[in-house]
């Protein structure tokens, strides 16, 4: 495993300074990632997504459990511990325009990564092969980001991402608000490299079309915790959480006459302030049953298939009928 | 009867490397009671059009030539006190950022309170009209929201208090700026219901604008497809999921994920470059990415008739 992560925990502080409280943003949360292999995590915003990315890269500190990235621990180290395994472990940030300084033009901006770790290295060079490698010509170097087209700006991130040979790509939302055309042109890309350089990525996104097309595995979180893990086909045939379940069928798909069998949710979602009891699900799962309310649903780590439910889905099941007319 | 015409619309902006061909020739109606999607890539035209109908063009842009129809006005005509009374009033509009709709620091009921400027009420039934309103929207418990303030509602909750914002006034006409696009697919799915749903109720058109074939294909009843500043299609969302006409909207529905069967790990896409709008091609807009190209598509540009489904392209028989 190239990186593992076991049990960790985010903590938030919130709230006026005399009331302050406490937030689990990431609430226990356990995977592992093989080289070579893409990871998809995929959940509604607000669901710890970009908390626990950022719990793995350094950026934010954990409260609890373990994230060990090419044998070494990595959560809660300083950024001088640090340095020299980031080089192994590239993020690709949101917003791809923001996440590239205004002030400087494309071919620094591909160079840096170079300069951050003292690499000795034709620069020139080395920036004119990685923009031809994301599939732009030599003089966008010269080019500022707000020169660039939304497809073009992610290009650059993922040339910077890939600068120094990473071992880990952590991709977030690496195709939001782009065209289905261009879409196709980074997640092609992103997928050559993968193969042709054995890089292993996370990707978190809330396509679940693009999921279903490039990811290897795939885990659903719900209010900071995995309910459901698996290989991405099994679960896109037979999902065994009611919330996958619910969140597969909600996919809008382009076809105006396809019959949809949605399931839908009744209520908001809850806030992690006041977490629900028992399973955390059971305000809006249809399939709610008495004891969902009282225990705590149980999943084992490390098996190919994880589900947090009492009465996981059998395959194509429908909800019951009282809570469809909601 | 249609509530927006548009009639050979076309669109200039000054730039420093000469004068930008924003819109060329764009002709499409938003009739009566429809929901009209517009779907494109970005840089094709879908947010200068919506400026173009609301006259906020940016300083340096312009209408060259052609007629905005909506009701008795010509909007390419009226001056930009006449276009403040239709806006928000007869016309409003829906973005994709909904926290750029609400103010921050002003709780929710002051700003619907604010939006009835207009209205002669008083301000108890103002503020019955807006509980009604988040009512309609599904806001739970909507009589204690307005104390509250946009930060304190989730994303889709924002987003739901400016569509009742929007509605409010019972507008003519709805402008929906890829209102869905931030949300996630059960909170999407739920935000094109509610849209459907209030439509109907009220009664207005909408002019839905999204990159996602998905969504369009689910809420519009007819579509618009542009490219680079052109319609290039339009027919009902059945025609042209079912029978793409146009080799661009052909592939655009190929390269969308959800429309792959089986699973693949290489996505199509569309080889090639949108073309510099600062020198349009002679013939046809797409001739350079067409793979059903041939010498014609180089020296004339195709015109698209009125009416029915239609595609600006040689190789379709009209």
């Amino acid at each position: 495993m190239i990186l593992t992560v076991r049990d960790i925990e985010v903590t938030f502080r919130v709230g006026p300074l005399l009331n302050r409280r406490s937030i689990l943003a990431v609430a226990g949360v356990s995977f592992d990632v093989a080289p070579g292999e893409t990871f998809a995590l995929v959940g509604e915003s607000g669901s710890g997504k970009t908390t626990l990315a950022n719990a793995i890269n350094g950026l934010q500190d954990t409260s609890r459990g373990e994230v060990t990235f090419m044998g070494q621990r990595v959560d809660n180290s300083n950024p001088g511990e640090m340095k020299p395994l980031r080089r192994h472990m590239a993020m690709m940030f949101q917003d791809p325009v923001g996440s590239l300084s205004p002030r400087m033009k494309v071919g620094d901006l591909v160079a840096e990564p170079f300069r951050i770790h003292g690499i000795r290295i034709n620069l020139q060079e080395e920036t004119r092969r990685l923009l031809s490698l994301v599939g732009l010509s030599g003089d966008f170097a010269d080019r500022y980001p707000h020169q660039l087209s939304g497809g073009q700006a992610r290009r650059v991130g993922v040339a910077r991402a890939i600068a120094l040979d990473p071992k880990l790509i952590i991709a977030d939302e690496p195709t939001a608000g782009l065209d289905v055309s261009v879409q196709g042109e980074v997640l092609n890309l992103l997928n050559d490299l993968r193969e042709r350089l054995g890089l292993a990525m996370i990707i978190i996104t809330h396509n679940l079309h693009v999921v279903h097309h490039v990811a290897d595995r795939m885990a659903v979180m719900y209010l900071g915790r995995i309910v459901e893990a698996g290989e991405t086909e099994g679960m896109f045939r037979a999902p065994a959480h009611p919330y996958t379940a619910t969140l597969l069928s909600a996919n809008p798909e382009p076809d105006p006459d396809k019959a949809r069998n949605r399931i839908s949710l009744p209520a908001e979602v809850p806030s992690l302030l006041a977490r629900p009891s028992g399973c955390e699900f059971h305000t809006r799962c249809p399939w709610v049953q008495d004891r969902c309310a009282m225990d705590p649903p149980y999943t084992a780590n490390g098996e190919m298939h994880r589900i947090a439910c009492h009465y996981p889905l059998a395959p194509g099941a429908r909800p019951p009928a009282k809570d469809r007319a909601l | 009867m249609n509530v927006l015409e548009i009639q050979d619309l076309n669109v200039t902006f000054a730039t420093e490397g000469g004068p930008l061909h924003a819109l060329r020739n764009v002709s499409f109606d938003v009739p009566e009671h429809r929901i009209v999607g517009v779907v494109g890539e970005s840089g094709c035209g879908k947010s200068t059009l919506i400026n173009a109908i609301l006259g906020l063009l940016a300083d340096n842009g312009q209408v060259d030539s052609g007629r905005i129809l909506f009701g008795d006005h010509d909007l390419t005509r009226l001056g930009p006190l006449e276009m403040q009374s239709l806006r928000g009033l007869r016309i409003s509009t829906v973005f994709q950022d909904p926290m750029g709709a609400l103010n921050p620091v002003i709780s929710v009921g002051r700003q619907m309170l604010h939006i009835q400027y207009r209205s002669d009420l008083g301000r108890s039934e103002k503020n019955a009209r807006s509980v009604k309103m988040l009512r309609r929207v599904r806001i739970p418990d909507p009589e204690s929201a307005l104390d509250r303030y946009p930060h304190e509602f989730s994303g889709g909750m924002k987003q739901r208090i400016a569509i009742a914002m929007a509605l409010m006034m019972e507008p003519a006409l709805l402008i929906a700026d890829e209102p869905t696009t931030a949300l996630d697919a059960t909170l999407e799915v739920a935000t094109i219901e509610l849209l459907q749903d209030l439509q109907a109720q009220i009664g207005c058109s909408v002019l839905f604008i999204s990159h996602h074939l998905g969504v369009i294909a689910e809420l519009c009843d007819d579509v618009v497809v542009m490219y680079a500043g052109e319609v290039v299609e339009r027919g009902t969302t059945r025609e042209l999921f079912h029978d793409p006409r146009h080799p661009y909207t052909e592939r655009l529905l190929r390269c969308d994920p959800a429309g792959q069967s089986g699973r693949t790990r290489h996505l199509p896409t569309i080889p090639g470059e949108v073309p510099d709008l600062r020198v349009r091609p002679a013939g046809c807009i797409f001739a350079a990415r067409c793979h059903r190209y041939e010498g014609i598509c180089d020296t004339v540009p195709p015109e698209v008739g009125a009416g029915g489904h239609r595609a600006r392209c040689h190789r379709v028989t009209p």
